[in-house]
């Protein structure tokens, strides 16, 4: 890969931050507007979005793997209330676990 | 050494919201590694590999960019692909820009670390100073693993094994799965998250990465839309006499602000008490509605469009 390519990247990765930042972030006032409702949504949509891709995209197709099984442990958990280390340690040790029964 | 001492005395009492951002960190740091390794052979050299880590920041593209010269793509193929992957964090920009600081150049600085594992950390905080403590918190810890993995990952190389045999990988989504909690108390976003993984589940076979993410964004409509409407419903049933006065703090209070709207339409403790305070206000509630109404909509303005007083009460349609 040449330099270029890697100058260009942070650039362009660089302005999208700035622009989400600046430009979009300046109409976020605290108080309440149709942009600042729409906008306090899209951690929702966009985490859960982050979540399913994580979980079931392997190279542009849909998979079923170990790495649900951890996740579905780990929503289990997290809907018990249990705290963030819990969640991801359990996830973890159910995705290791079914990878190595070879279940999945 | 005595200075490390009441360090160490702190660590077991680490506030919950830097502790989610150093764990995230912790796994994010370990992906660095598989991310240096993939570089690498993919004929990155060392400094580019830390070059890029630093300034791109942000890891699905750089795995991407990487993954497409490691498959002989052409820089310009690795560079589209790693921008579509970069332009969601555009759409943290609005989520995270109040807790950054004012100043124009203040800001500038700190959209460096505007992705999405400091997004999800900070946005998960109930108030606005524990979320800005999160924010930069996770953003140090994050900068710090991810470059430091990275190197290290270029520097081993092929003596790490495949993280995934440790289950790393399942435990970067369940992390998002904990910070997405919050953000699915209350039905907007309960509907805004479903769209949006189901928006990404239709995507992931049919578009190219990046894309499904892009396209989740757009769950925040039907998730508005249950916001608007819960609103309606809301403030169609209580108007109580400070309402009527037609201050804008107090019906910003009932009607405005995502907080309060979830206390007003979705736990039943709080509904109870609303309820309660109406019953005490009494006929001059009931009397004076109409009049409410009329106050109501002109002091609210293009935020809401209150209905006929005569509406169901919201208690009963979102349990």
């Amino acid at each position: 890969m040449s330099w270029t390519v890697i100058w260009a990247m942070a650039a362009g990765a660089y302005s999208f931050k700035v622009l989400g930042v600046i430009v979009l972030g300046r109409f976020s006032t605290g108080s309440s507007s149709v942009f600042n409702d729409v906008t306090s949504l899209i951690p929702a949509a966009l985490f859960a979005a982050i979540v399913v891709v994580q979980t079931y995209d392997l190279n542009g197709s849909l998979t079923l793997d170990a790495r649900a099984a951890g996740v579905m442990a780990g929503t289990v958990a997290a809907w018990r209330r249990a705290p963030f280390v819990v969640v991801v340690v359990v996830a973890m040790s159910v995705a290791a676990l079914a990878r190595r029964q070879t279940l999945l | 050494m005595i200075r490390r001492i009441p360090m160490i005395r702190r660590i077991p009492a680490m506030a919950a919201h830097r502790s989610e951002g150093l764990l995230l960190a912790v796994a994010v740091g370990v992906v660095a590694l598989t991310f240096g390794v993939l570089a690498v052979a993919a004929g990155l050299t060392l400094a580019q590999v830390a070059v890029m880590s630093a300034l791109v920041f942000t890891g699905a593209s750089q795995f991407a960019a990487v993954s497409v010269t490691a498959g002989d793509g052409s820089g310009y193929a690795a560079f589209a692909s790693a921008m579509l992957l970069a332009a969601r964090n555009s759409l943290y920009g609005p989520v995270v820009a109040r807790l950054l600081p004012r100043s124009i150049p203040g800001k500038v600085a700190a959209s460096q670390f505007v992705i999405d594992e400091t997004t999800a950390v900070a946005s998960a905080q109930a108030d606005a100073g524990r979320a800005r403590d999160a924010f930069w918190w996770t953003a140090l810890w994050l900068w710090v693993l991810w470059n430091l993995g990275s190197v290290l990952g270029a520097l081993l190389g092929s003596v790490i094994g495949d993280p995934s045999t440790w289950g790393l990988d399942a435990a970067f989504p369940a992390g998002f799965v904990a910070l997405l909690v919050p953000h699915v108390r209350r039905m907007p976003g309960r509907v805004a998250a479903i769209a949006g993984a189901a928006i990404a589940l239709v995507a992931i076979p049919i578009t190219p990465g990046g894309v499904p993410l892009l396209l989740a964004a757009v769950g925040v409509v039907p998730g508005w839309l249950t916001l608007a409407k819960l609103r309606r419903a809301t403030t169609g049933e209580q108007p109580t006499p400070e309402q009527t006065t037609g201050e804008r703090s107090t019906v910003g209070q009932a009607t405005g602000e995502r907080s309060t709207v979830g206390q007003a339409t979705g736990e039943r403790s709080t509904v109870g008490q609303a309820t309660g305070e109406r019953s005490t206000v009494g006929q001059a509630t009931g009397e004076c509605s109409t009049a409410g109404q009329a106050t109501l909509q002109h002091s609210t303005g293009q935020q809401q469009r209150p209905e006929p007083p005569t509406r169901e009460p919201p208690t009963r349609e979102h349990r």
